[in-house]
């Protein structure tokens, strides 16, 4: 059972996908807002490995293989962290 | 009056009256001249 | 008693998963619903039989990503599968289609399905592109795991089809139960942890990310600068071929025409007849026929395009300059197809999430000129330019046309965008389909379709209109000689009298003013029309110049014999038709789509104004100016 603390430090130790530079590979920790369950119908699920591809005003992402384009938006609700 | 005045105007009678008809009856297949096809009802 | 009644089987899948192409293999020509440039936006019904000759009716379902009707078409698709669109049944089984190299991001519709009670079974499609990239699958696992049977199949060689078939005699497998479903978990969370246990053990990947020739074709095409330059470089070459390579067999069409009408003028005796034939029926017609080379190769462009994957492509680069008028990246394939024919490409916005874009796609979509006014530019364009049909200036002045109507378009979308305010955000996500060579058989059907129906259009509605137009400017005779007045005298000439005062501030006579309005029927009957109303101008029998009408619009000479179209009245012409909405089923579609017949009204009433002022400015500044 993890403190709330520890829940907290995690949180902020991860990235949204908006920050991750082009040509990383990272792991989705978390979905958080309103657009996360078309995120996740899209393919963005928790445990995910992503690679950003392309960023800017819509951002272009590799997910299993198949290139995916989200909105700034959408992907500031992608939090993920470093693969490992 | 000759036999082609006769003809051409018994073919634009029947024209005319041919786009009457299909203006008055709602169409039934093929709403668009282009024929693409179309969903049926949406809601 | 048993029923005779076929049972029904429905196609879900996610988008590009080869559903369509699976729906086409199964049913071959027994379809009876085309798609448009490739996006299912409606139901597509057909017929197949099982190896037992038992007839199944096919459904073909908008391509979903889930069943949480985020969307117009996962509500069709969910309408469907619960039997609420009239016409179609309720279904017996659903065949859910996959894509087996992406199983993580597919197999959530399917455990969806399996939810709903369904029996199921699974096509794990493009198998052979699963096992070229590495891919270890194991379909006898997957089918064991989910409880239903699983078939390997690769739809756009036709393999496994057979066996397909085989899984869906009767009586159907029972539906599975739902597994992975615990009391009070989150659903989302408990399917997406199966699937990613069942992927591990039956699809397992050697390497999450792989450099495909897809990505590498991507890194040029997709660029920021390079990829821009591209995509104008292509849509420039898609125009000028459009242009070019048609006017081989439009002189064919044209040689043919005047073969025809010199033979019936031969073999029979001068009379209203003939005249009906020869300047009613052939002249009119084949003032539309000639630009079927043109139709064909713009839906042939088109339907390339969209099956090679660039489409996604496009409008990937697009979403930002769309943006700017108030829309998104997802209404670039409904207003590109609106190029080809407006009634697509309004039905092709209900893969657009947000209602107000989708609204304003639909109110501009008519000004990407659709291909209905090809003719009237085609007439009208070489007349400008005093030249041969086929020369870049051509081109580059037909882009000028298409690109006025496009900026104008997004304009009034930017402005009413603003009007309509903000929404519940909706955001741009789309997937790239890897590019893949074209499909040709399913290319060649979709132009064919479309074309026939453009002959056919002209075989029945154009030359109904020919004839009676025809009469119109025949009747009632006048005696005499002189074929100015006799024209004058008929039905049409007088409706032209009326009309004159209200098109002379746009710099046409009465006569193009008639043309006009014959053409709100069809935009190409203004060919039809300029070719009957003009014919007692004919000076000339021979056709040195490939266009009759032409010839004869561009040696017609006002009363006081000034030239007829200078070339202010032509570009003012252009713009008026540039504009104009003219096309009653496009209003019907539209009134449709938004639901109501106050936005279709309002369009059309819109549109009619903004194309006589505009018309006018162009001609009254020019005048003002000198020209």
């Amino acid at each position: 059972m993890r403190s709330l603390l520890a829940a907290d430090l995690e949180i902020d130790s991860t990235m949204t996908l908006n920050q991750v530079a082009v040509g990383c590979d990272v792991t989705i920790s978390m979905l958080s807002g309103p657009g996360c369950e078309r995120l996740r119908d899209l393919g963005f699920c928790e445990q995910m490995r992503v690679r950003k591809l392309a960023g800017g005003r819509n951002l272009l992402c590799s997910v299993c293989g198949t290139r995916l384009a989200i909105s700034r938006e959408l992907a500031e609700q992608v939090l993920v962290s470093a693969v490992g | 009056m000759s036999w082609q005045t006769y003809t051409a105007i018994a073919i634009v009678t029947l024209t005319l009256l041919i786009f009457l008809i299909r203006f008055a009856r709602p169409k039934k297949s093929g709403h668009c001249g282009h024929g693409c096809g179309c969903d049926k009802k949406h809601e | 008693m048993p029923h005779e009644a076929p049972s029904t089987i429905a196609l879900v899948g996610n988008p590009n998963a080869g559903k369509t192409t699976l729906f086409n293999a199964l049913t071959g020509s027994n379809q009876q619903v085309g798609n448009y440039s490739g996006v299912t936006v409606s139901l597509t019904a057909g017929e197949t039989f099982t190896p037992h000759g038992k007839k199944l009716r096919v459904l073909d379902l908008p391509g979903c990503y889930s069943l949480r009707a985020s969307s117009p078409d996962e509500q069709v698709t969910i309408d469907a599968l619960e039997g609420r669109i009239p016409g179609h049944a309720k279904p017996d089984l659903v065949v859910c289609v996959a894509d087996a190299s992406n199983l993580e991001r597919h197999l959530s519709l399917v455990l969806q399905v399996i939810e709903r009670g369904f029996p199921c079974v699974l096509a794990l499609n493009m198998v052979d592109a699963a096992e070229k990239s590495g891919l270890r699958l194991d379909p006898q696992k997957l089918s064991e795991e989910l409880g239903i049977p699983v078939v390997p199949i690769q739809a756009n060689a036709g393999k496994g089809i057979v066996q397909l078939k085989q899984a869906l005699r009767h009586p159907f497998p029972n539906a599975a139960e739902p597994v992975w479903k615990t009391p009070d978990a989150d659903p989302d969370a408990s399917r997406q942890a199966f699937i990613r246990d069942l992927c591990a053990l039956a699809a397992r990947r050697p390497d999450v990310h792989q450099q495909t020739t897809s990505d590498r074709l991507d890194a040029l095409l997709l660029h920021p600068i390079y990829g821009w330059i591209i995509f104008l470089g292509v849509m420039f070459v898609v125009f000028w071929a459009i242009f070019s390579f048609a006017s081989v067999p439009m002189g064919w069409i044209e040689s043919l025409q005047g073969l025809l009408a010199g033979w019936v003028e031969n073999s029979m005796a001068e009379g209203d007849l003939r005249s009906l034939i020869v300047d009613g029926v052939i002249a009119g017609v084949g003032g539309v026929i000639i630009f079927l080379p043109q139709i064909i190769l713009l839906f042939l462009f088109i339907g390339l395009l969209e099956s090679s994957g660039y489409m996604a492509r496009a409008a990937f680069l697009m979403d930002g300059v769309m943006a700017r008028a108030g829309l998104s990246g997802k209404a670039f394939l409904p207003l590109f197809s609106s190029y080809a024919c407006a009634i697509p490409g309004v039905m092709a916005t209900r893969t657009i999430g947000s209602a107000k874009e989708r609204l304003v796609t639909i109110f501009i979509a008519p000004w990407m000129s659709c291909s209905a006014r090809l003719p009237v530019y085609f007439l009208i364009v070489p007349m400008l330019l005093h030249e041969q049909e086929g020369s870049w200036k051509q081109a580059l002045v037909l882009f000028a046309i298409y690109a006025l109507g496009t900026l104008t378009a997004f304009l009034v979308a930017k402005v009413l965008r603003k009007r309509l305010g903000p929404d519940a955000g909706s955001h741009f996500m789309l997937e790239m389909p890897p590019y893949r060579p074209p499909q040709w058989s399913y290319i060649l059907r979709h132009v064919t379709d479309r074309s026939w129906s453009f002959v056919k259009n002209a075989g029945t509605l154009i030359l109904g209109l020919s004839i009676l137009l025809w009469a119109l400017s025949t009747y009632p005779k006048h005696d005499g000689d002189d074929p100015s007045e006799a024209l004058a005298h008929s039905a049409i000439g007088r409706i032209g009298a009326v009309i004159e005062p209200v098109v002379q501030p746009l710099g046409f006579d009465g006569r193009t003013g008639t043309a006009i309005l014959t053409s709100f029927a069809a935009r190409e009957v203004f060919n039809s029309s300029m070719a009957i109303l003009f014919r007692v101008e004919e000076t000339d029998d021979d056709v040195k110049t490939r266009s009759l009408i032409r010839d004869r619009v561009a040696a017609a000479k006002r009363p006081d014999g000034t030239p007829l179209f200078t070339p202010l009245s032509l570009i003012s012409l252009l713009v008026f038709y540039i504009y104009a909405l003219q096309c009653l089923p496009t209003s019907a579609v539209v009134a449709r789509e938004a639901g109501s017949w106050k936005w279709a009204i309002g369009q059309f009433l819109f549109m009619s104004g903004f194309a006589y002022f505009a018309s006018l400015a162009v001609y009254q500044t020019g005048r003002l100016l000198g020209f």
